[in-house]
């Protein structure tokens, strides 16, 4: 798969596969392609050329059946004049079409900010926006197949990257691609490692 | 169909709660409608024959005031490509921001028109009008929504939508105004005109909805 913008190559050549549950870490520097990457496997964004496939279906093409994904990415992909709650109902609903606020209760007390349930997203700090972004990304996991995560411990204090790394990435089974710069945090979770280094990947897996 | 449904709910509960576009408009329109009353002598000039093409020019900056933060919020932080990633169509988001914008246009256009009722001394003489007058509503509203994302990635901003929009507008409008002189019995109104404003409307309608699903990917 390439991408391009303006004529300026962004990715080069991404070939891989990965494994159902298998948990990928995608490292590199700033500027090496890992959003955009993890943009193009979510279908946010088109590849110039190339495509995903998941479960042999083209997720680029509208039609077809697409997996259930939670991502979460650099832009919290939450409405800032609702608060958290309205928010996560708002896409609980939209997932599964149910209003049951039990899996919402759960996630909000397992990152520790039940008690801003009602307060606005505009007016969380970052830290606390960042939960309340890794729990919409994480709703409706008895569905969900995938999980996209870009830098997902940004602006996390301690206890919360202990919360993160202990509740989402060592324990969910599911299929896990995050972008990471926590280099030293890797061996703790990921299968498997991407480096991107000017547009390309080199795949290493660290069960070998 | 439930997705929409949701949408739709959120659309108009945020609407209401973020006042600042809605109350901007209808300002807009009450303040304007007020001037004309203090700035056209109704002794020498016979107002209701520019009454209704005033009131639609007014209708349309505020309509354009509406709606051009749209999309704002949601282009924004990434809600859009949140709905995306859960496979909600584009075109629900448009019809419901349409359908959420048209309600508020609506009421505005019929608060204006209520105003105008009581400051130019006219009378309304054919309510069936009001039917055209708000499909035509519906048709100008569709195509501002989905220019609005233009004016958030712009940098020239909401200026692109004056641009882009107006000139496609002007057959709507003077429908509207031949519809709106027979609202007031002014004149008889003749079938070309309903059927323009109706044909156009529906032709909007449909070209926006589309169209937004570019503008919104681009």
């Amino acid at each position: 798969m390439y991408k391009s913008f303006s004529g300026q190559n962004v990715l080069r050549d991404i070939n891989f596969n990965i494994q159902s549950n298998e948990k990928l870490a995608l490292i590199g520097s700033n500027g090496s392609g890992k959003t955009t990457l993890l943009k193009i496997i979510s279908g946010i964004l088109q590849p110039s050329s190339g495509t995903v496939f998941y479960d042999n279906i083209n997720i680029h093409i509208p039609s077809s059946k697409k997996p259930s994904i939670g991502a979460a990415f650099n832009e919290s992909m939450l409405d800032e004049r609702m608060t958290v709650m309205e928010n996560l109902q708002f896409y609980q609903s939209m997932i599964s079409g149910d209003n049951d606020s039990t899996e919402i209760s759960l996630l909000l007390k397992t990152f520790n900010i039940k008690n801003l349930n009602n307060v606005l997203i505009k007016n969380l700090s970052k830290g606390m926006k960042q939960r309340a972004v890794l729990i919409r990304a994480l709703l409706n996991q008895e569905n969900q197949s995938l999980l996209l995560l870009d830098e997902p411990s940004n602006n996390l204090d301690i206890d919360a990257k202990e919360i993160l790394l202990k509740n989402v990435l060592q324990n969910t089974k599911k299929t896990i691609i995050a972008a990471t710069h926590d280099i030293q945090n890797i061996n703790r979770w990921a299968t498997s490692v991407i480096e991107l280094k000017n547009g390309r990947a080199i795949l290493t897996n660290l069960k070998n | 169909m439930k997705q929409l449904t949701i949408l739709f709910k959120k659309d108009i509960f945020l609407f209401w709660r973020d006042t600042s576009s809605w109350i901007a408009g209808l300002a807009f329109g009450v303040i304007s409608i007020i001037l004309y009353a203090l700035a056209i002598d109704i002794f020498i000039l016979e107002i209701q024959l520019i009454l209704p093409g005033l009131m639609w020019v007014t209708f349309l900056f505020c309509g354009i005031l509406i709606t051009s933060n749209s999309f704002e919020n949601e282009l924004n932080e990434g809600f859009i490509d949140g709905l995306r990633i859960m496979n909600v169509p584009m075109v629900f988001i448009a019809i419901s921001k349409i359908l959420v914008n048209f309600i508020f246009i609506f009421s505005t256009e019929m608060v204006l028109i209520f105003i105008s009722v009581l400051f130019f001394n006219i009378e309304i003489k054919s309510y069936t009008m009001l039917i055209p007058i708000s499909f035509i509503t519906l048709g100008f509203v569709s195509l501002l929504t989905c220019l609005s994302p233009i004016s958030y990635k712009a940098p020239t901003g909401t200026i692109i939508t004056y641009i882009f929009g107006i000139p496609l507008l002007i057959p709507l409008i003077l429908a509207a105004t031949k519809i709106t002189y027979s609202l007031f019995g002014i004149t008889v109104l003749e079938n070309h005109w309903l059927l323009l404003g109706i044909l156009f409307s529906f032709w909007q309608i449909i070209m926006s909805v589309i169209l937004f699903q570019f503008i919104i990917n681009e």
